[in-house]
């Protein structure tokens, strides 16, 4: 199983740049079956480029980035070589602490600049002016609307934004400073080999002891790694105006400052933070996370990791379904509706909450009371077959659906009875019933031997 | 696709394999598509009608937890005459002795074809039958009727256990006490009320914690769905509350040269924040599993894929108890959403020294517009507070409406209304500097600041 690295992150991301806002066409979706959403969403992405040849696309901003990552550091090799040239070239005489300055000094301060971002979180500090000056790639690559473009954009903003992007710049930051500061050593430590030069230095506002104390405090960790230092004599001795002719010693001495004060000051601490920012962007990389909360993913998450199945019909219906009146019949016999004669006695059939039984206009003499279960259907039946040749209302109330249980009860008692009415009641506070609803009336009263004529509509209490 | 009619020991459970076999059962017409539709937020699944015996045929659907599937839910027929049923089956039961009441149903119901008027009743029983429990769906608005009294004695033989959803169920608690009551002289407490209109996830929640209890063996399973469903409910509502604070920062981060002469620029601006809304509300619909068609049925305030009520509209507004005072542009109507800033006006507030030493490449494109905008004393055309403010407000409404949304639900998502609305307390702080940062708008976005403004908005939201 392929692990969600950074890079396979990156290649998903990729494809959702492609896939905005159109997605790609699929063939096939069960290739990414199985495993976590993460496994799933990687098969996938590896899935489209393969289908729609996307290798070439993807892989430009990579090549890209690549290039140009030899190119600036062959530019910072050439600048350091050229620095170190620069500051020997022309003279058998050189000023000690000016070649330092030139050569480690600004990358002192550059590197003091990038700690400080670092405690203070100032991305500007952290990685400079160089990533600032590349801000602009994500807007210019976005203008392009083509594949490429869109892959492009979203790899430079996997690499180069939040913490995999602080580090990344880092780490570049201090890659740029180590060639710079290789080939200004290279180039010094060949000319130094190569010609023979003397070393001076001079103040106009420090001390003559400061700069003892200096190349003594400087010394102490080169003579730690075995590098020579010169002594205060011989600090002294080196002043521009003192007049002393220097030694070979004397030379050498100095020499050596100078190697090991930019290998110590110079390459050393950039060599150790470009392996801190390496190791930080390993970490960064390995907690660089998708944003789940997309609606592109959350899409993804639906179609890929479905929270149910397909539903599949286990016991059929192989009943054809019962025919049922349509609203132009129902118009036809609503028109035709009679009256429920003075004499007829009353049932109710479940009425339910919102009705009071009886109603306002059925006197206690035509209230035969109201069905609620088995028990009330029987006594009721009972009642109305007692009465012989009884004419009898049932009342329903319309908005209910008619079924089977209420078909035969309203059949058990027009059974029972000579003639039967089917009143619909609609309490006021209801929504108003549907044709549909009236025509399942309609047709529940033919059921039911109940001439359409019989069906009358009335408003409940 | 059909199956034959399912037999105990050889049937559509045993194929699910150890996952709960739930049989949805009730009345026709309770609302048991329903039930299973806002479980699985999926409006496709059944057929629902306003008319009884919609469903036929016993369907079965299963539910994952990632990837395993945990529960199969069957959609049964609703009883229709469980008065008569059980009449017929006390008869049948005569005629067989020493059987069991579950041994007599599923002899009733495998015989089904001498009981043809059943038909649909013999479905629910061979699948109640093979079920491992049964939720009994309840219209809490029906009377308490011998029927449904039936119905549980029917059920009761099935020697399964029963727990009865209470459906239907808001602003009837009168109603819901009486059933309570019912279902308790059947010794039926381990009772749930879940709303398939009133949709929410703890009612969900709720009925696994029941399964739970009543089904000790699937206990784990159940936990892990539980947990799932937890996680991807939750990721859903982050991943809208996201959404809309994409549309907030899209829209507070917007700014333009003011165009005084053609005035286009206030009806592209215009343009601009309606085309925002109307992509997040389609983003909102997709994340929630409501398609445009959904939104017809479920009449949504949306018409076309845009909202009823134009978001520059001052019927809006007076719908959200805002005024438009704080609309800045002079000669703008009433609403137009229009504010001006001043060129340069916010130059220097989201500047920090860090930046300015080590990105003045970047500092000076940031801001060169903002510079350029000084030296010609042009002006910024901005989306104003109440704007912003009214898109928060119809955004969250939306949002907390279509959380709590059942897929079953038939009425009208009403997205008119301001009560209950306030104002975050430091809204007015962070849309100003939302301002302050034109350079958000579009692509992705990082950041402290950035990180820090998108969590209090979406936590505001998601409150």
């Amino acid at each position: 199983m392929t692990s969600f690295s950074f890079d396979n992150k990156v290649l998903v991301e990729q494809i959702r740049g492609i896939e905005s806002p159109q997605a790609l066409t699929t063939d096939s979706i069960d290739t990414v079956s199985g495993g976590d959403f993460d496994g799933r969403l990687l098969r996938r992405a590896q899935y489209l480029i393969r289908q729609h040849s996307l290798q070439d696309t993807l892989s430009h901003a990579a090549r890209i980035w690549g290039y140009s990552n030899i190119l600036t550091t062959l530019l910072a090799v050439i600048i350091g070589a050229l620095a170190s040239l620069s500051a020997v070239s022309g003279v058998s005489t050189l000023n000690i602490y000016w070649i330092l300055l030139v050569l480690v000094g600004f990358n002192l301060l550059s590197m003091g600049l990038w700690l400080v971002g670092v405690c203070i979180g100032a991305e500007g500090l952290t990685s400079g002016v160089f990533s600032k000056a590349t801000a602009w790639v994500p807007a210019l690559l976005g203008k392009t609307d083509t594949s490429k473009g869109k892959a492009d954009r979203a790899w430079v903003e996997c690499y180069f934004t939040g913490a995999v992007g602080k580090w990344r710049f880092s780490q570049m930051t201090q890659q740029l400073w180590l060639a710079y500061l290789s080939a200004g050593l290279g180039v010094l430590v060949a000319v130094l080999i190569t010609r023979q030069f003397d070393f001076v230095w001079g103040t106009t506002l420090l001390s003559d002891e400061a700069f003892v104390q200096l190349t003594s405090i400087l010394g102490q960790p080169l003579q730690s790694l075995g590098f020579a230092a010169p002594s205060a004599q011989q600090v002294m001795e080196t002043r521009i105006g003192a007049g002393y002719q220097l030694g070979a010693e004397h030379r050498y001495n100095w020499a050596q400052f100078l190697i090991g004060a930019l290998l110590v000051f110079g390459i050393i601490p950039r060599l150790i933070l470009w392996l801190i920012s390496r190791a930080l962007l390993g970490v960064a990389k390995s907690q660089f996370v998708l944003d789940n909360y997309l609606p592109y993913y959350i899409h993804l998450r639906q179609a890929l990791m479905p929270t149910h199945g397909r539903s599949e019909i286990v016991d059929a219906d192989t009943k054809s379904p019962e025919a049922k009146s349509s609203e132009a019949t129902i118009v036809q016999e609503r028109a035709e509706a009679g009256q429920v004669p003075p004499t007829a006695l009353w049932v109710a059939v479940e009425l339910g909450n919102a009705v009071t039984w009886p109603l306002p206009y059925v006197g206690p003499e035509h209230n035969l009371g109201q069905v609620v279960d088995r028990a009330s259907l029987d006594a009721i039946g009972q009642k109305i077959q007692a009465s012989k040749g009884a004419e009898v209302a049932v009342v329903v109330t319309a908005s209910r659906p008619p079924d089977r249980g209420l078909k035969r009860t309203i059949l058990s008692l027009s059974t029972a009875a000579e003639h039967t009415w089917l009143v619909l009641i609609h309490t006021a506070g209801e929504p108003p019933v549907s044709d549909l609803r009236l025509a399942a009336w309609y047709h529940l009263a033919r059921e039911c031997k109940v001439p359409a004529e019989h069906v009358i509509r009335r408003a409940g209490s | 696709m059909t199956a034959p009619r399912p037999q105990i020991g050889n049937t559509a459970g045993a194929s699910a394999g150890k996952s709960l076999r739930v049989a949805i059962v009730g009345h026709t017409n309770t609302g048991k598509t329903s039930l299973i539709r806002t479980l699985l937020r999926d409006e496709g699944f059944g057929e629902i009608e306003d008319e009884s015996g919609t469903t036929r045929s016993v369907e079965k659907v299963g539910v994952y937890a990632a990837g395993q599937e945990v529960l199969a839910l069957y959609d049964t027929p609703g009883f229709e005459d469980s008065s008569a049923l059980l009449l017929a089956l006390e008869a049948f039961g005569e005629t067989l002795s020493d059987v069991a009441p579950s041994e007599i149903l599923h002899e009733f119901a495998t015989q089904v074809d001498e009981h043809c008027e059943f038909d649909q009743e013999c479905k629910i029983l061979l699948q109640a039958l093979n079920s491992d429990v049964l939720l009994y769906i309840i219209d809490v608005r029906e009377p308490l009727l011998g029927k449904y009294r039936d119905e549980v004695s029917v059920l009761s033989k099935c020697a399964k256990p029963i727990i009865p959803v209470f459906n239907f169920i808001a602003n009837n608690e009168e109603a819901l006490a009486r059933w309570r009551g019912q279902m308790a002289e059947f010794n039926l407490f381990a009772a749930l009320e879940f709303d398939t209109v009133a949709f929410d996830f703890e009612s969900e929640k709720r009925l696994y914690q029941k399964l739970q209890s009543l089904l000790e063996p699937h206990y784990e399973a159940l936990q892990s769905l539980i947990d799932y469903r937890q996680e991807i409910w939750e990721s859903l509502s982050r991943a809208a509350a996201q959404r809309i604070f994409e549309l907030l920062k899209e829209v507070a981060c917007y700014r333009r040269v003011m165009d005084a002469e053609s005035g286009n620029s206030v009806q592209e601006m215009q343009h601009f924040v309606r085309k925002a809304e109307q992509s997040t509300l389609k983003d909102l619909l997709a994340i929630f599993s409501f398609s445009q068609v959904d939104v017809q049925l479920q009449q949504l305030p949306v018409q076309d894929g845009h909202w009823e009520l134009d978001i520059f509209s001052p019927a809006t507004l007076k719908a959200f108890g805002l005024n438009t005072g704080s609309s800045a542009l002079t000669g703008a109507a009433a609403g137009a959403g229009v504010d001006l800033m001043v060129g340069g006006l916010s130059l220097g507030t989201a500047t920090v020294a860090g930046a300015v030493i080590g990105a003045g490449v970047a500092t000076a494109r940031r801001y060169k517009q903002e510079l350029k905008a000084v030296w010609n004393r042009s002006k910024w055309l901005c989306v104003d507070d109440t704007t912003i403010t009214l898109l928060y407000f119809r955004q969250s409404e939306l949002l907390h409406k279509l959380a709590r949304r059942g897929h079953a639900a038939q009425g009208n998502v009403s997205i008119d209304d301001s009560a209950g609305h306030s104002i975050p307390k430091d809204w007015t702080k962070i849309i100003a500097q939302l301002r302050q940062h034109p350079e958000w708008q579009g692509g992705r976005s990082s950041g402290e600041a950035y990180e820090r403004i998108k969590s209090s908005v979406v936590s505001w939201l998601m409150d």
